[in-house]
């Protein structure tokens, strides 16, 4: 028979570690046809970080994310990064990116001030033009102000810029301190069918609601919730490295190291909490890691509120979770006959 | 990986002789989806692969008087997709539909998952509960084997060298007999059987008495076998509840399995004993269905 369950997990997650040096650098050319190159050294493994940042450095400039070519991870020509590791590239990298496009943007700035009658100080950068701020039609566009920047004042608008997030040392009494620059918070609810007889487990459906800091591309937030909570499925039900007496992977392929596949995953709904973090590249923060932290745990919950038992080694296989009935039963027969 | 040459046949009887000219060293070719992994990684492979791929007499399905006929080289996909297969054994379709992913099924034959002789075919445990019967090809002419004695072991069956798997016949007598089949795996989509089990059985849905019951298994012995006392237990009996459970667990009994990384022998009995019990329970109800559909 089948039983239902539902299971909650919440978490929180470190975002921009200051134990070490942790920085990214960019460089934001701005282009005499109105579109900016970016120079990352940050590699794009799948998850979007690279439309990330061409978006930040598009809205630091004012022109669209189209108009952003982005050169990265090659370290002929990019700068060194610390790595696309430990969820901080749309913090760390995004910052770095945020800082070179404001650099490139003040060059612009001065080179239009004299040329439209203000101060530097009042003008932005919109719509693909440098404009006087509440005086709209007073504008050049971004591409006039990058030739006569170059051609006329002899200063190119390149601008280029390194974030590190501030290194705060923890007590070595107390171990307090600040040992990461932001933190991501997180609740997942897990809905599972738990088959009593065979321990089967379905994962129904998973509602996921992260704080990730102002959500830069929304889509790409749920693209990495979903991802994420697949691998936390895969945590929670069946992935498992397993060696024999030696030392050997018994499991080294995929037809015996066991995933989810599309037929296993759950329904996924995705809600991404308001928020605003001062210190991120337009509010943002992050998102990659903290999505499958608390999948494994939501659906061992509700496992638990399914069939009562509790499994405290991961994965928790049919198996397992059959063994952890049976053993429940056998307990409570114990209990009716010693009553 | 051994080099080889390919030969291809044109119709079934060209398929023979070149099977003739070329055994023992030859292997046949239909969708390849085993035999090219085991060529992958075998240093001592064939000398020649007799590809049967375009051999059209032996795609059909059809029905004969002797009953319903399924090529050698019909798909898994053409299975899920005949007429007549999803009117008459369902069962059939869905274990077609739970071999493999869609390329896979789109290549895979229904004769070449027999031929593999794996305990954990998808195909078998329905095949077997149906009474199916091998129709094998050589040059001394043609000879059926029941399903029942086709399997020898791992990966063995009684086919020669010389001898090619035609046709799987389902004996006219079980046209329309309400069949189930379940898989059990480790995930859902891609997987090996860790027990699957199929049942069919003829119910008079007024007294519930059965008859002709047949239960299979597989992926719990050496090969995919047959569960005689379970049948005998139900045989001209009504099919309650109980009497379904009690087969499960007689079925149990009756099954070898392993215990290996995938799972331990006695979980793999424990499911023998649900999935036969449910795998009654899915032919029952198709039993049902098809009186109040009549």
């Amino acid at each position: 028979m089948k039983r239902r369950g539902r299971g909650i997990a919440c978490m929180w997650y470190p975002i921009g570690f200051t134990a070490s040096a942790n920085p990214s650098a960019a460089v934001v050319k701005v282009n005499e046809d109105g579109t900016a190159t970016l120079l990352t050294g940050t590699v794009e493994t799948g998850q979007g970080s690279l439309t990330v940042l061409a978006q930040i450095a598009a809205q630091a400039l004012g022109i669209a994310t189209d108009d952003v070519h982005v050169v990265s991870a090659d370290t002929d020509t990019t700068p060194m990064d610390t790595g696309a590791i430990a969820s901080r590239t749309t913090y760390v990298t995004g910052n770095a990116v945020m800082l070179a496009a404001e650099n490139a943007k003040k060059i612009l700035f001065e080179v239009a001030a004299p040329l439209l009658g203000v101060e530097p100080a009042h003008l932005e950068a919109k719509d693909h033009k440098i404009q006087v701020k509440g005086f709209p039609q007073r504008n050049m566009h971004i591409g006039d102000v990058a030739e006569h920047a170059r051609g006329v004042k002899g200063t190119p608008p390149i601008g280029s810029a390194t974030f590190n997030p501030a290194v705060l040392k923890l007590d070595p009494e107390t171990g307090q301190g600040k040992p990461f620059a932001t933190y991501v918070y997180a609740t997942q609810i897990a809905e599972v069918d738990v088959d009593d007889e065979t321990g089967e487990v379905e994962v129904l459906r998973i509602v996921a609601s992260h704080d990730c800091g102002a959500p830069i591309n929304p889509m790409l937030v749920e693209g990495q919730v979903e991802g994420g909570i697949s691998m936390g499925v895969g945590f929670a039900l069946q992935e498992e490295m397993l060696f024999d007496s030696s030392g050997r992977l018994i499991n080294p392929n995929l037809t015996n190291y066991i995933m989810p596949t599309s037929l296993d995953m759950p329904s996924v709904e995705v809600d991404i909490v308001d928020s605003y973090d001062e210190t991120g590249p337009f509010g943002a923060k992050g998102v990659g890691e903290p999505t499958c932290v608390s999948t494994a745990a939501a659906i061992l919950n509700a496992i638990h509120n399914a069939v009562g038992v509790r499994v405290t080694s991961l994965p928790a296989t049919a198996e397992k979770v059959f063994a952890a009935i049976q053993a429940k039963r056998a307990q409570e027969a114990k209990l009716v006959t010693a009553g | 990986m051994r080099a080889f040459d390919v030969v291809t046949a044109k119709d079934s009887r060209h398929a023979v002789a070149l099977l003739a000219e070329h055994a023992p060293t030859a292997k046949v070719i239909a969708g390849g989806t085993d035999l090219l992994a085991d060529l992958k990684f075998s240093s001592h492979g064939p000398a020649m692969v007799v590809d049967i791929s375009r051999v059209e007499d032996l795609k059909a399905i059809t029905i004969t008087d002797e009953g319903l006929s399924i090529g050698a080289l019909v798909t898994h996909t053409a299975i899920m997709r005949s007429p007549i297969i999803n009117d008459m054994f369902p069962a059939l379709v869905h274990a077609a539909h739970t071999i493999g992913a869609v390329q896979t099924r789109n290549l895979g034959t229904l004769g070449g998952n027999l031929v593999t002789g794996v305990p954990s075919m998808d195909s078998g445990p329905t095949l077997m509960a149906l009474e199916a019967i091998i129709v094998i090809l050589s040059p001394a002419g043609r000879r059926q084997v029941p399903m029942a004695e086709f399997f020898l072991g791992p990966r063995k069956t009684v086919l020669k060298p010389d001898e090619l798997l035609a046709e799987i016949l389902i004996p006219k007598q079980n046209l329309g007999k309400p069949t189930h089949f379940l898989k059990f795996g480790l995930r859902k989509g891609q997987a090996l059987a860790l027990v699957s089990a199929a049942a069919s059985v003829w119910v008079d849905v007024d007294t519930q008495i059965c008859s002709a019951p047949r239960i299979s298994l597989g992926a719990v012995a050496p090969t995919v076998i047959r569960a005689p006392k379970a049948e005998a237990h139900l045989d001209g009996r009504p099919l309650t509840a109980d009497a379904m459970a009690e087969a499960g667990r007689i079925a149990a009994s009756e099954a070898k399995p392993i215990s290996d990384f995938r799972a331990s022998a006695g979980y793999r009995r424990e499911l023998v004993a649900v999935l036969t019990k449910r795998a009654l329970e899915g032919a029952y109800e198709l039993a049902k269905t098809k009186r109040r559909g009549a």
